[in-house]
């Protein structure tokens, strides 16, 4: 079975924010006013934190890219009344956009707040990823892990995962490779052998959630 | 005994039916305005995508719960003194429930799709929506036809036991609408077993409150005497539902607060942050406290009318100190580790005039529909 997940290096990682250009580029997430940024309505399916601990001057500060950690066992896809999100076999954690009604449930089940609500028609724009459905207002929408770029890699018999097959936006952009992406059911791939090389740990895995994001630090 | 329609030919008649109608037009044209350019005007936001409208919906729900549960003390218990509240009682539960629904689509970000749940929703089961909306409508169907055998005299055991099912899936309809919060790990303040005992509690307290607010303002104006009796009857079971409400709370917090989970942020913010005046002020001290010493004094009907009034706005307050405190604070992403900057900042959710619209709307509808039934169903006793 394959069963996608990404790696990302904290070592590595200068917070650039590329990786949330190039995500908002290619999923042509729509783009944010400073009045979406004053009422916490922004469109982010890729975005950097700080996360710090203890007091100045005692403190320990790490840049954190926060993508869906496209669980195993997901909150959202259980809580979605209509089965608009669903997990596919291959791990992708995936939204229909047509049948989604707007509840938000999944919003406020996702532990990671990675799931965005259309609060008002997107604007159409020129460079608009052809390949990524248009979102209407009123339904919600996450990272997809690239899936446009999945599916045609496995239609055209490409190779799937980094460091030289087909990798998501982010991964691809980062300057700094802090990202692999790659299956983490196959033990040669670059991911398992990242894994299985050093210390990692996955985001809140007190909830079971089981996440297929992996942060090495 | 007897029941009668009312007349309905007074200005005032036709004044209130004026208000409810203005604020039906307000709410529908805001749920236009939502349905036609999304819910910009809201005041939800990414953290908060709950607001105003899912706190009233909880709270309409509770209130038709416990009101319908209320209705079993004279059909299923026998207690004949409380027969002339329990006919209008079932009534209001089917309106209340009706009107929770109703605001629901209002909420949805997209209302047109509504049937989905019905399409989709056996797909996905593990949903608390899901079942939610099969438990609702079920409850809809069994409640009327449970009012309609109230209407005939010659099917008083099926009463009896539609009236027995009908409290029992009352029960199951808030215990699931609890559930909907209970069940989600992410959000400190809602996962907890307790929740869906707390609603059924909060539930029969709004419940019987709200009832006794409707009907002593009913009876006064179409000049009918209450009997005094009643009121205080219906306000011993208002006491015994504030004290049990205020324990569980207790036990709930400090559980909480004992353990600490996810770092204790959520029930920090819950009890010292920009919401505490809500919890500490409105729902502990005003809604739950001063109507338990007001009612352990000696009851008289206005001072139990009073604790009725102050326990309802107890419970909404309650509702929500419950859903918008419970989603302010973003959830830690590594334990221990706090977000820098905006990110880890709690998101402050303010009322916006839209979501009070669509509530209002919903009220009127409620009051429409309720006064309409009145006058045209056999729904109040008719002794002078």
């Amino acid at each position: 079975m394959v069963r996608y997940g990404m790696v990302i290096d904290l070592d590595r990682c200068v917070g650039c924010a590329a990786c949330a250009v190039a995500c908002k580029a290619e999923n042509s997430v729509t783009s944010s006013t400073p009045e979406d940024y004053k009422k916490r309505r922004l469109m982010e399916w890729n975005r950097m934190v700080t996360v710090f601990k203890g007091k100045y001057p005692n403190v320990s500060a790490s840049i954190m890219p926060l993508i869906c950690n496209h669980c195993e066992h997901p909150p959202c896809v259980k809580v979605c009344p209509v089965d608009a999100t669903y997990k596919r076999e291959d791990g992708l954690v995936l939204q229909r956009y047509e049948r989604c009604i707007g509840c938000k449930y999944c919003m406020v089940a996702c532990p990671y707040q990675q799931r965005f609500f259309n609060f008002y028609e997107q604007e159409e724009k020129d460079y608009h990823n052809p390949d990524v459905p248009k979102r209407i207002s009123g339904i919600v929408e996450k990272c997809t892990f690239c899936r446009h770029r999945i599916d045609k890699a496995v239609a055209e018999g490409k190779k799937i995962g980094s460091p030289d097959g087909v990798e998501p936006a982010c991964t691809q952009a980062c300057p700094a490779r802090t990202r692999t992406f790659g299956d983490l059911d196959d033990p040669d791939s670059e991911v398992s052998k990242l894994l299985r090389s050093r210390r990692n740990y996955q985001l809140r895995p007190d909830l079971g959630t089981e996440p297929q994001v992996y942060y090495l630090d | 005994m007897e029941y009668t329609k009312i007349e309905g030919r007074s200005v005032g008649f036709y004044g209130i039916i004026g208000i409810l109608v203005a604020f039906m037009i307000a709410g529908l044209y805001e749920f236009i305005q939502g349905m036609i350019q999304g819910h910009e005007s809201f005041g939800t936001s990414n953290i908060v995508p709950w607001g105003l409208p899912i706190t009233s919906v909880i709270f309409f729900i509770g209130a038709s719960a416990g009101a319908l549960m209320l209705s079993s003390l004279t059909y299923v218990f026998g207690k004949e003194e409380y027969k002339p509240v329990s006919r209008v009682s079932i009534f209001l539960a089917i309106l209340l429930i009706i009107g929770a629904l109703t605001t629901i689509l209002g909420e949805l970000g997209r209302p047109d799709r509504f049937l989905n749940l019905f399409l989709y929703g056996p797909e996905n089961l593990t949903s608390m929506f899901a079942v939610n909306s099969f438990l609702y409508t079920g409850y809809i169907i069994l409640s009327s036809v449970y009012l309609w055998t109230t209407f005939r005299e010659d099917l008083l055991k099926t009463t009896k036991l539609l009236g027995a099912l009908a409290a029992a899936l009352a029960i199951f309809v808030h215990a699931g609408t609890g559930a909907i919060f209970g069940f989600i790990v992410a959000k400190e303040l809602w996962f907890s077993p307790l929740l869906p005992i707390l609603f059924i509690v909060a539930a029969l307290t709004s419940g019987v409150a709200l009832l006794i607010l409707i009907l002593t303002v009913t009876f006064k104006l179409i000049g009918y005497k209450m009997d005094e009796k009643l009121v205080v009857g219906l306000g011993k079971y208002l006491t015994a539902f504030l004290l049990l409400q205020l324990f569980l709370v207790f036990i709930e917090n400090i559980v909480r607060t004992y353990g600490g989970m996810g770092g204790g942020e959520m029930s920090k913010f819950l009890f010292s942050g920009p919401y505490s005046l809500v919890f500490w002020g409105i729902q502990i001290f005003m809604g739950t406290v001063i109507p338990i010493l007001i009612l352990s004094s000696r009851k008289t009907m206005l001072k139990v009318q009073i604790a009725s009034l102050l326990a309802v706005i107890g419970v909404f307050a309650e509702r929500f100190s419950l859903v918008i405190p419970g989603q302010s604070v973003p959830s830690q992403q590594v334990v221990g580790r706090t977000m820098m900057g905006l990110y880890g900042e709690p998101a402050i959710y303010s009322i916006s005039g839209a979501e009070v619209a669509i509530i209002l709307g919903v009220v009127g509808a409620i009051g429409l529909a309720y006064i309409i039934g009145l006058r045209f169903m056999k729904l109040l006793p008719s002794q002078r």
